[in-house]
């Protein structure tokens, strides 16, 4: 292009591409051992924090060190899966599949000598071969944004990924890998470097902006043949210390993230020159750095401010729009680790359903016109511009967003995986999902899931039910009663609390509500079972007796039902050393209103205090010794935060039950 | 003042190009006001075909009507509105004559992460438009595309001056009609043909598709196989100047191409030399054969040069050196090398040829080119590599470490060589070294050139090495020995072969201990950095040492002497 054009160098929030190396600036150390390293391996990982500009050191300063014939870069992320993304990234450049099978039998021959020998090439490595025989260079694969893939992605996903990589490396086609990844997830890798033992072999920290880069980036911006921007002749180095100075604000790092920069300069220049196109020429001066107020989190503010601003603009059509509101609508676009999530049209709208379309559109149209987010119409999805923009995102969550996601994750992880290696969501698990269920569009898959959990949790119980009292009913006859009460309440007991927990969600409830009734009427007719042909002392007891029972068990206050229980028995070992051991009765069912329980020893223990948590034990504790407190306190923590106090006499136990030996 | 008024139909996928394509009108603009035109562009804004539900079709219908130029730009999609922009500029075209239809197609590394099933309704477009007998174009990136679009421009301005009727449909196909590229003919019907008697693969490649220049995709074998075939570095230059030829025409095209033609003649000539030099060495050692003062001269100026030799001095060098191995009878495992010497006397077409690639650095220098000039060059280089075929049958490898595994009750040991095999594409071959099995080691950290046998073979070293092998990085980086500070420090230094980037080797201030002081010297080669400082030396060592025993010379002190 002519070269009375001028430029404008800075990129927002965008990265840097090969086109712009001329305005990239302030990373030549680190282009350097990058280029270095792939010469030395196939396999590269770039990783740093956030906001050190990856992307553009890869796309910008590595692809830059190279001549167009040496280097063909394919970028892939994974957007909805990683691997129709390959594919489709491959198809674009004439390596669809299709094309790669229609071979000349002569080329396998030849193959065959030089390449994988026997091993025939995996699809993917077959469109390489295909994309390199059209242009002869060096292909690139480029990973970006690689944690996409751990934090959004199922394990059948990385699964696939994993083993087309493994299959591409074998077959030497001139093909080099890149991966960029933000370095709090380099974890997640683990699994992949157990079969891709050199992928950490080579790997690059981008480190973040320091203030000598900080000067090299902003004095390059502004020296370089055609920028649109100057500096004040003398004050190259004070505006870009001031405007470093600016950036930290009063958190005195030495250094900053490179996306505050970016936008802290386009600020400026906007403030200067007031032109939205950005063609303007303007001076940078040491005032008017210090004109700008102090920024802290640059990235922060400017997006609060955007919220407010959208809130005004939209103010006059949609009279109830408010700040809260815009956060809200923006939630979906951020994880809920605060990673930035690209999200479909449709998505967005299901994700909001109490919203109004036109409204998120709306907005999201003018977070677009702000720059904040991106619509790629390559797959019509939306995206913000940055990672750095997700995390004020989250951050703005209340409690019930973040159970939403947090559930919504937890199903995705567990259905994500094949069927076959698939696990049914546990009791806890279902309690947990429950009253979220209807603000979430789940898919069939992942309904039928919850629904087979379901009924798999109820047989089970079931089972067990049937099972106790089997064996109770082998053992003391003159406990049926009790017994026969403990099966209902465990077969009723689960069904009642799901469905109250349900209760939260209307619909829902319903439902449980009716499954409650079933569940409940399938108990009663196992009690009748049960008490039938049990001798007469059963038969008197009728069934609107044993409902009254549980009723009372159910709602009367637990410290009704508490009984501190003791048993001794000889240690093992013999001697005079014995086992004792201290639980709670109570109705099985409400267990779970106890948070914890406390038995305060008397003097002469060494641990005066010992604390239970476990319910499957009915909070038991247990030890091993010569001796035993008279009378011991324990308290019964609520999780309600209440305490209930009893008292245990060993004394009175040992009168009752005399030891015999 | 005559207003050309231009449409400007994309998704926002090109939302850059288009830009950028705004700022080259008006850049144009400036131009063509002294020819009384005015560039008018319409431009939608962006998002609407993404966004908005109520478009107004009549508008963009009204919009075109009233437009000479429309230019189309698709990238990884026909997005459902570009695809009606083309079909309404075209229904008007067919009635009205107007406007002109310009569609470009962006032929580029796809940016992105998940692309829909969309990616077929380009493939669709493209079929139906080329079954309207719409001519497109291809382009890389902006400035192709600003190439393209003002040759396209110009023939414009050019019909419209002499009065021709600027807008039938004859006149659109011939308007998107490209040169046909014809870049590597040449040099793929030589080299294959020449290569085919020194290698099977490609003599049954032949055999078997005689017609293999009528068939697209046998062009692209014929070119892999040379890539390939021809002996490792040389492979590399290869490649370079084959996919340059791919690329859609440009003068960035223009320049590389006859850069690396050049280039590649060199490293032929270096690489012939380089091995000629290290086998001379070898036998001058033993048999200390006495050169003639003219002999003596040229590998002297080769030791001392402080500027790498160019074509024509490589060609004298390498003349000399035939001269002496003639003289002398020595053996030279590159025997077919031997039989060079008549065909490489002045105004022979292997000289001419030398020449012509010479010539090429005053071509570049003035930046006056053409296609013509990168024909000729080509079929200079064509004629050079022909005549040099017999490398092919030659094979290079990269020596790395050489391990040594004997146990218990082993009559002998395994010695493994670890090392990585030189070929066309070996930047791609060096993340897996191979290791073979052998009963006795050989030479390490050395790159080697030998036929079939690999214990007979040429140790390149000290002028051309694997950087990255000395250096115990992993991978291989090829260099070739360039030239010597001779009037400064003494330092060396080499050119890496994949982009003619330099490296100075300098003798370290890291001495080795004496052998006499086991500990010392066990302590020293413990740490990797120094055995790598010692693999750096013993190149800066070897090229004195070979300096000596070829022309007599000691090592000169760069001290000031008193």
């Amino acid at each position: 292009m002519g070269s009375q054009i001028k430029k404008y160098p800075f990129k927002f929030l965008d990265s840097y591409q090969k086109e712009d190396k001329s305005v990239f600036f302030g990373r030549d150390e680190e282009i350097n051992s990058l280029y270095e390293m792939v010469f030395q391996s196939a396999v590269v990982l770039v990783y740093g924090a956030s906001g050190t500009g990856k992307t553009s050191l890869i796309n910008c300063g590595l692809a830059g060190r190279f001549q167009p014939h040496d280097w063909l870069e394919i970028m892939v992320r994974r957007g909805r899966n990683i691997n129709q993304s390959l594919e489709t990234a491959l198809a674009i450049l004439g390596g669809d599949k299709q094309a790669a099978i229609e071979k000349q039998q002569w080329e396998n021959d030849w193959e065959e000598e030089f390449e994988v020998g026997a091993k025939s090439l995996t699809p993917l490595a077959r469109s390489i071969k295909t994309i390199y025989k059209k242009s002869f260079r060096p292909i690139y694969l480029i990973f970006d944004q690689f944690e996409e893939l751990f934090v959004l992605g199922t394990k059948h996903e990385q699964q696939t990924f994993l083993e087309s990589i493994i299959g591409l490396l074998e077959s030497r086609q001139p093909v080099k890998l890149i991966f960029s990844i933000r370095e709090e997830y380099l974890g997640y890798l683990t699994d992949f470097e157990r079969e891709i033992p050199q992928l950490f072999r080579k790997k690059l920290r981008v480190e973040p902006m320091n203030l000598e880069k900080v000067k090299q980036v902003i004095i390059g911006a502004a020296s370089f043949e055609n920028s649109n921007i100057s500096i004040k002749n003398g004050e190259e180095d004070a505006v870009a210390e001031a405007i470093f100075q600016k950036i930290r604000g009063d958190k005195k790092s030495l250094t900053i993230a490179l996306p505050f920069l970016q936008v802290f300069l386009d600020k400026l220049y906007l403030q200067i020159t007031g032109d939205e196109s950005r063609q303007k020429p303007v001076e940078f001066s040491l005032a008017s750095v210090m004109e700008m107020g102090e920024i802290g989190d640059v990235l922060g503010n400017f997006l609060a401010d955007q919220v407010s601003r959208i809130a005004e603009f939209l103010l006059s059509k949609y009279g109830t729009i408010n700040q809260e509101l815009i956060w809200k609508i923006l939630s979906p676009f951020a994880t809920l680790v605060g990673t930035k999530e690209p999200i479909g049209k449709n998505e967005l709208l299901d994700r909001l359903p109490e919203f109004d379309h036109h409204l998120v559109l709306d907005v999201g149209q003018a977070f677009i016109s702000s720059r904040i987010l991106r619509y790629n119409d390559s797959n019509e999805t939306y995206e913000i511009a940055h990672d750095s923009l997700a995390k004020p995102i989250a951050e703005k969550r209340s409690v019930e967003e973040k159970a939403v996601l947090e559930v919504k994750r937890l199903i995705k992880s567990q259905v994500g995986v094949k069927e076959e290696a698939r696990e049914l969501f546990t009791e806890k698990q279902l309690v947990f999902l429950e009253p979220y269920l209807g603000k979430l569009n789940l898919s069939e898959e992942e309904k039928t899931w919850i629904s087979k959990s379901r009924e798999s949790l109820k047989q089970e119980k079931q089972k067990e039910a049937k099972r106790k009292y089997d064996e109770l009913v082998k053992s003391k006859k003159s406990m049926f009663l009790k017994i026969t009460v403990g099966v209902f309440v465990i077969i009723a007991g689960l069904f009642v609390y799901l469905a109250i927990q349900a209760q939260e969600n209307a619909i829902l409830a319903e439902i449980e509500a009716q499954k409650a009734i079933q569940a409940n009427e399938y108990s009663g007719e196992l009690l009748r079972l049960v008490l039938e042909g049990r001798g007469e002392q059963y038969t008197n007891v009728s069934d609107s007796i044993l409902k009254q029972i549980l009723y009372r068990e159910r709602t009367a206050p637990l410290s009704e039902f508490i009984e501190v229980k003791a048993s001794v028995s000889p240690s093992n070992a013999s001697g005079e050393n014995k086992n004792y051991t201290l639980w709670l009765d109570m109705p099985s069912f409400r267990k779970d209103e106890i948070k914890e329980v406390h038995y305060n020893f008397c003097r002469g223990f060494v641990d005066r205090l010992r604390i239970s948590k476990d319910p499957t034990s009915s909070f038991s504790i247990g030890y091993l010794g010569w001796g035993y407190c008279p009378i011991m306190r324990i308290d019964v923590i609520l999780q309600s935060g209440d305490t209930i106090r009893k008292e245990f006499s060993f004394e009175k136990y040992f009168e009752e039950n005399p030891p015999n030996d | 003042m005559k207003t050309i008024r231009i449409f400007i139909a994309s998704s926002s996928e090109l939302k850059e190009d288009r830009d950028d394509f705004r700022l080259f009108i008006s850049n144009q603009n400036d131009l063509l006001h002294k020819k009384g035109i005015y560039l008018e562009l319409v431009q939608w804004e962006e998002f609407l075909d993404s966004i908005s539900d109520s478009r107004l079709q009549d508008e963009y219908n009204q919009a075109i009507r009233s437009c000479d130029i429309v230019v189309c730009l698709f990238f990884t999609k026909v997005g459902k509105y570009t695809e009606e922009e083309f079909d309404t500029a075209y229904d008007v075209f067919k009635k009205q004559g107007r406007p002109k239809i310009w569609t470009y197609f962006k032929d580029a590394p796809v940016n992105t992460g998940a692309l829909s099933e969309e990616v077929n309704s380009l493939f669709a477009f493209k079929k139906k438009i080329g079954d309207l007998g719409h001519f497109y174009t291809s382009y890389t990136s902006i400035d192709n595309l600003v190439n393209k679009y003002r040759s396209q421009l110009d023939r414009y301005f050019a019909n419209s001056e002499t009065g021709q009727n600027p807008i039938s449909e004859i006149d659109l196909k011939e308007d998107k009609k490209e040169i046909p590229n014809r870049f590597n003919e040449v040099l793929t019907d030589q080299l294959i043909h020449a290569i085919s008697s020194h290698n099977r693969r490609v003599k049954e490649f032949l055999s078997a598709n005689s017609d293999w220049k009528e068939n697209e995709h046998l062009i692209q074998t014929a070119k892999r196989l040379i890539i390939n075939g021809y002996v490792g570095v040389i492979g590399v230059q290869i490649r370079k100047l084959i996919s340059i030829g791919e690329e859609d025409f440009s003068d960035s095209k223009m320049k590389r191409y006859l850069e690396n033609c050049q280039i590649t003649a060199k490293r032929t000539l270096q690489l012939i030399c380089y091995a000629l030099i290290s086998s001379l060495w070898d036998h001058q050692l033993t048999k200390n054969a006495k050169l003639t003062g003219s002999q003596n001269e040229v590998l002297l100026k080769f030791f001392r040069n402080a500027a790498e030799e160019d074509i024509l001095d490589l060609l004298e060098l390498l003349k000399v050196l035939l001269d002496i191995y003639s003289e002398n009878q020595f053996d030279f495992l590159i025997s077919e090398s031997l039989d060079l010497l008549p065909k490489i006397e002045t105004h022979s077409d292997f000289y001419l040829a030398c020449v012509a690639l010479h010539e090429v650095t005053n071509l570049l220098k003035d930046s006056n080119y053409s296609p013509d000039d990168c024909t000729k060059v080509e079929t200079s280089l064509s004629t050079v590599l022909a005549e040099l075929s017999f490398l092919a049958e030659y094979r290079m490898i990269s020596i790395n470490e050489i391990d040594f595994n004997q146990q218990r009750n082993d009559e002998e040991g395994l010695y493994l060589h670890n090392y990585v095999l030189l070929d066309g594409e070996i930047q791609f071959n060096t993340s897996q070294s191979k290791v073979r099995r052998e009963n006795s080691p050989v030479i390490s950290h050395a790159v080697i050139l030998f036929k079939d046998n690999y214990r007979k073979n040429i140790n390149l070293g000290p002028f051309i090495i694997d950087f990255n092998g000395l250096a115990l990085t992993g991978g291989s980086k090829i260099y070739f020995y360039s030239y010597c500070n001779t009037y400064d420090d003494m330092n060396l230094n080499f050119s890496f072969i994949e982009d003619n980037s330099k490296v100075v080797i300098r003798k370290s201030d890291n001495p080795k201990p004496e052998d006499s002081d086991l500990n010392a010297l066990n302590k020293w080669l413990s740490i990797k950095e120094n055995r790598k400082d010692m693999n750096f030396d013993k190149v800066y060592s070897l090229f004195s040492q070979a300096k000596k025993t070829l022309t007599g010379i000691e090592e000169e002190s760069t001290e000031d002497q008193f």
